[in-house]
């Protein structure tokens, strides 16, 4: 194998920084959550280089545990989206200001 | 450039074109297919990371269950429709994000550009130990009085040794426990492993790496078996120590334990291992591989005849200690040779299986009858006179290899024993979001009305029913499939 | 057959000292089922055997405050002082939470049996986080406790009407979630930085690679630790809502159902400040740029609370509705908690500073506590069905209609600002009192003067209630039923105990030892 480990490491760090902006940028709820999605992807293929590094499979367990909280987490906030658009026909967050002050 | 590095560029420089496009594009449909392509390339990375495993779980559970609910819920909702203002225009929002993007980018990639893009030195794992207690014995009696039956080798773990007095040579358990403790190294104790059983393996522990001395006392009364055996473990081994005996027939009891430290259990799953004992003649003995040819391959070198067969094992010393050896799985004709390189037997088709132990006793022949745990697999051969090949699996004594790297059973392994609190956690995780989503979901209020109402319409389209479902109104310009125009 | 953990090894994981967690977690599961064969007429037993199963849980608590062995599930787990303390806080806050939410749920018409089975799975989620002792179980215990919370803060919806209150509660639920998506996916990563940089997740292994790699010359390895750690502050950040990771806070605490505020409040400050706390001074506090120097994150701890401390304070003036007062009020205690951490990184040079910072934490929580139950307990009496009625005008004339409640809410505001023989100047004293031995003199002179300015906006609170109005007016506080008026007692017996009795508490919390 001759990629070093660092390229990966790279590789995550660059796509978290793009999921980050993606959070920051997009207006509609369902991508901003895709966004956090990719962020939580880049730490998982940080976690997988680096337990290659460690040679230690803990990082594999880890990133299975992350994979399994992303799942319940992506139930729980499209349910939350789907409530939310029922009574509002519209995901854009900007819309969500009820509350101001 | 090696084709790996190619292929690492390759497919990076598509995760982030797709991670890019998800950002940047209008349509929401195109940004969850432009993701699933994103997880898609990450699970290549995966498997580049000797991570099969996690490669497939990435493919099944997020592009194959979260990111079918992100359509769903997408397609649901007709949010593909939705006129999404983001980073095509400029406002100070998108300056700002850029901004923090670019320094958190920075603040992240700092610590490799200063270290020079090298990731810190690695100690390695800590080594990792198990006791076999196997307990076979080399028995010899000191006269072999000819053609009287002798009672087999049992299966049974429990028994004690039985007294056939006139037997050549047989295999013996010893049914007793054994305490093994190691002192040396760092430990600042000794560490002590209590009542092994016999033809029992312990699981593998860690221990920090460094010189140690094996000590190896009877359980119940504190005897002490075996000399001190001295044994070195480094970083990233794993290392078994089997302990085989010695047998004194006639004083009816176990002289020793002979601890004999191997590293087998790291070989790659395709590999299987085999021990062997030479009871049957005071010749070296050496076991090789035939090859295609099935027959002994020399050569002179230097006035001196070399062989060119494979050797499994070698230097199977008369009466010395077990000699191990692994070899891949096939099947091959495998003799053994001795020091004259003449063939004193030869096993012909014969089968070795991945991921098992064979135990080769190579003993004289008696009346003996085969004991009912013998593995026929001798593969039909006729055996000379006065001799016996038995190839006893020892219950109790096949053993998995510790499991390679990545692989869903060192994983498995692992996710019942160290990580079993988390994977509890996860489970009630699982559980608040089944009852979360529920609760968020569940219709309230017309419960029963909506029903009765769903089933009479039930021949209406589709999309009606889903907008009476979540309350919201039916809009009349539903996109045409195949209009082209990119919505 | 695949070989599963023996008894022995289950043995030697050590469970009874993770019992009181692992005992309510079965009990939760058992309320779910129990209250789904629960006939409609019995429905309101699910409160009932909440508490029940929240009780039992204490009391197990109680047995298991110093055990022998502290480590459990092999390394994962660990049950020292801190964890019994926190976690009889922790079942404290639950306890009263259900209390206040059994009328609030009926009087707003979201009424289910679930509520109570999300509210004690988040109470397991806290409890696990407290005792954690590895990167893995910090992060899946913190899920356990966000997850719940995001259905409650949306648990309105419910209502099935289409009311302005319940569509603040969908944005509150929504809003708290996208946050705290983005905030665990922070955490992640800086848990993956870490263990890129150690080689491990447990925590104790974390300080042994920690101090070889200080101790040594790789420099990439020391800035990968750095990064680290500041993700997982940022992650950790969020949750406790400290500046500048606070902007979540004011609309989810005033869209969430009161009750759920006032759990929210309390027992993610719990559950964050413990983690972060555990994480700081078991795994970091070595970290060190150089031999004799404070911790390396010190500064930037430092800077998070100053800035919590100003920008909590002063926003709060400015606010009419109580809830967004008591919410900006929230982040501002976090500045006091986030003190608490800034003084462990002195431990380097001044031993025994990370002790008397932890144990400061411990009785400001408690404090904290059960002067914030019982403010959103009076908050909750006041509030109509709706949701509306918790603007400060409302509390005008409180003592005359309902005297109690507005004695309870004058001595919660302060304890709030720090006044002597309240809890909160004991928190606070404490507090203050490890960040000066530390020698952070400029950060404790900023709680103090910011506690000075807390009292402006506390001051009207009271002087609403006591001095404005006429005889009859006044609030009628239709939600002050009778568990909810138990709550505020139950609550000011607290304050009170904390602030008068300062032997027994510091004597309970000179236990603890972190390190």
């Amino acid at each position: 194998m001759n990629v070093p480990v660092e390229a990966f490491v790279i590789l995550s760090m660059v796509l978290f920084t793009l999921g980050a902006m993606g959070v920051m940028l997009r207006k509609n709820a369902i991508l901003v959550f895709m966004s956090v999605e990719l962020m939580l992807n880049a730490a998982n293929l940080a976690l997988v280089a680096f337990a290659k590094q460690w040679n230690d499979i803990g990082g594999h367990t880890f990133v299975f545990f992350v994979m399994t909280v992303a799942a319940a987490e992506v139930a729980i906030g499209l349910a939350l989206i789907v409530a939310i658009f029922r009574h509002k026909q519209s995901i854009n967050i900007d819309d969500l200001h009820q509350m101001e002050g | 450039m090696g084709v790996d590095v190619l292929l690492f560029l390759v497919v990076g420089a598509l995760a982030v074109g797709c991670a890019i496009g998800m950002l940047i594009s209008d349509n929401a449909v195109h940004s969850a297919l432009f993701l699933i392509a994103n997880f898609g390339c990450v699970a290549f990375m995966y498997l580049m990371l000797d991570a099969p495993f996690i490669a497939m779980v990435q493919i099944a559970v997020y592009a194959g269950a979260i990111m079918v609910l992100f359509l769903f819920v997408i397609m649901l909702l007709g949010a593909e429709q939705s006129h999404d203002t983001t980073t095509v225009t400029f406002r100070w929002l998108t300056g700002a994000a850029t901004i923090l993007g670019a320094s958190l980018l920075f603040a992240l990639g700092l610590p490799l550009v200063i270290g020079g893009f090298q990731l810190p030195e690695t100690a390695g794992r800590a080594p990792l130990l198990r006791v076999v207690n196997a307990g076979v014995s080399l028995v010899r009696t000191q006269e072999i009085a000819p053609a009287e039956p002798a009672a087999a080798a049992t299966a049974d773990p429990a028994a004690t040794a039985e007294a056939p007095a006139a037997a050549p040579a047989e295999v013996v358990r010893f049914s007793g426990e054994v305490q093994v403790t190691l002192t040396g190294g760092s430990l600042s104790e000794p560490l002590v492993l209590n009542n092994v059983p016999f033809g029992e393996a312990t699981d593998f522990f860690d221990v920090p790496a460094g010189d140690y001395t094996v000590q190896l006392l009877r359980q119940e009364d504190g005897q002490i078996m075996a000399a001190p055996y001295p044994l070195t473990l480094a970083a990233d081994s794993v290392t078994t120590l089997t302990l085989f005996g010695e047998y004194d027939f006639e004083a009816r009891k176990l002289l020793k334990l002979v601890p004999v430290a191997n590293s087998l259990a790291q070989v790659g799953n395709d590999e299987g291992r085999f021990i062997l004992f030479n009871a049957y003649t005071p010749q070296t003995l050496s076991f090789i591989d035939l090859g295609p040819d099935q027959a002994i391959n020399t050569t002179t070198r230097d006035g001196a005849t070399v062989l060119l067969d494979t050797v499994i094992a070698a230097d199977i010393a008369f009466e010395g200690a077990p000699v191990t050896g692994t070899y891949r799985e096939g099947t091959y004709s495998l003799a053994l040779i001795n020091s004259d390189l003449e063939i004193i037997h030869r096993l012909d088709n014969y089968t070795i299986t991945a991921d098992t132990e064979k135990t080769l006793l190579l003993m004289p022949d008696g009346e003996q009858p085969v004991p009912a745990d013998a593995d026929p697999d001798s593969g039909g051969i006729q055996f000379p006179a006065g001799f016996t090949f038995r190839s006893t699996v020892l219950p109790g004594l096949v053993f998995d290899t510790e499991p390679s790297f990545g692989s869903p059973l060192g994983i498995g392994r692992i996710l019942f024993t160290v990580y079993l609190l988390p994977v509890n956690l996860v489970g009630l995780l699982l559980l608040v979001a089944l009852v979360g989503v529920i609760v968020i979901s569940r219709p309230s209020g017309e419960k029963q009305e909506r029903r009765a109402n769903i089933r009479r319409r039930v021949s209406r389209p589709l999309v009606n029913v889903i907008a009476q479902q979540t309350g919201g109104e039916v809009t009349t310009e539903t996109p045409k499939l195949g209009s082209g125009d990119g919505s | 057959m695949f070989e599963t953990p023996t008894l022995d090894t289950l043995i030697g994981y050590n469970l009874n000292v993770a019992l009181p967690a692992i005992a309510l977690a079965l009990g939760t599961m058992i309320l779910l089922l129990v209250d789904l064969f629960l006939p409609d007429e019995r429905k309101h037993w699910t409160p009932i055997l909440a508490l029940a199963g929240l009780s039992a849980s204490f009391v197990m608590t109680l047995f298991n405050l110093n055990p022998a062995e502290t480590e459990a599930f092999g390394g994962m787990f660990v049950a020292d002082g801190f964890t019994g303390f926190l976690n009889m806080v922790v079942l404290a806050t639950a306890f009263l939470t259900v209390l206040l939410s059994t009328d609030y749920l009926r009087r707003t018409n979201t009424q289910h049996g679930e509520y109570y089975t999300l509210l004690l799975m988040s109470t397991t989620g806290t409890m696990f986080m407290i005792g954690a002792n590895d990167l893995v179980v910090i992060f899946v215990a913190l899920e356990l406790l966000s997850i719940p919370l995001y259905v409650l803060a949306a648990f309105r919806v419910t209502d099935g009407t289409r009311q302005a209150w319940v569509l603040r509660s969908e944005e509150s639920g929504i809003k708290y979630f996208i946050l705290g998506a983005f905030s665990s996916a922070f955490f992640v990563y800086g848990a993956a930085l870490l263990y890129g940089a150690t080689g491990t997740t447990n925590l104790e292994g974390i300080f042994a690679a920690v101090q070889a790699i200080v101790a040594g010359s790789d420099a990439s390895a020391k800035f990968l630790l750095l990064a680290g750690t500041a993700l997982a502050l940022v992650g950790l950040g969020f949750k406790v809502a400290v500046v500048p990771f606070h902007t979540w806070t004011p609309d989810v605490y005033e869209g969430a159902p009161t009750p759920v505020t006032a759990f929210m409040s309390v027992a993610a400050k719990i559950g964050g400040f413990a983690s972060l706390m555990r994480l700081m001074v078991v795994g970091l506090s070595v970290l060190t740029l150089a031999q004799g120097l404070p911790a390396a994150w010190q500064q930037v701890v430092q800077v998070i609370a100053a800035l919590t401390l100003i920008l909590g304070n002063l926003v709060a003036v400015a606010q009419t509705s109580v809830k967004r007062l008591l919410a900006y009020s929230s982040i501002a205690h976090a500045g006091y908690l986030m003190m608490a951490v800034a003084a462990v990184g002195s431990e380097a040079f001044v031993p025994g500073v990370a002790n008397a910072a932890a144990q400061g934490m411990l009785v400001y929580l408690l404090a904290y506590m059960f002067t914030n139950m019982g403010a959103f307990a009076v908050v909750t009496a006041l509030e109509k069905d709706d949701g509306t009625g918790v603007n400060l005008d409302d509390f005008i004339g409180l003592y005359n209609t309902r005297p109690g409640l507005a004695v309870a809410m004058g001595i919660f505001a302060l304890s709030l600002i720090g006044i002597p023989l309240t809890g909160g100047f004991m928190g606070k004293w404490l507090v203050f009192g490890a960040t000066v031995q530390a020698g952070l003199i400029p950060l404790a002179v900023i709680g103090v003067l910011t506690s000075v300015i807390s009292a402006f906006y506390y001051v009207r609170l009271i002087v609403n209630m006591f001095l404005l109005g006429d005889k009859d007016s006044g609030n009628a506080a239709v939600g002050g039923s009778l568990p909810v008026r138990a709550t505020v007692y139950a609550s000011l017996a607290g304050v009170l105990v904390v602030g008068i009795a300062v032997p027994l508490v510091t004597g309970l919390v000179n236990l603890v030892r972190l390190i």
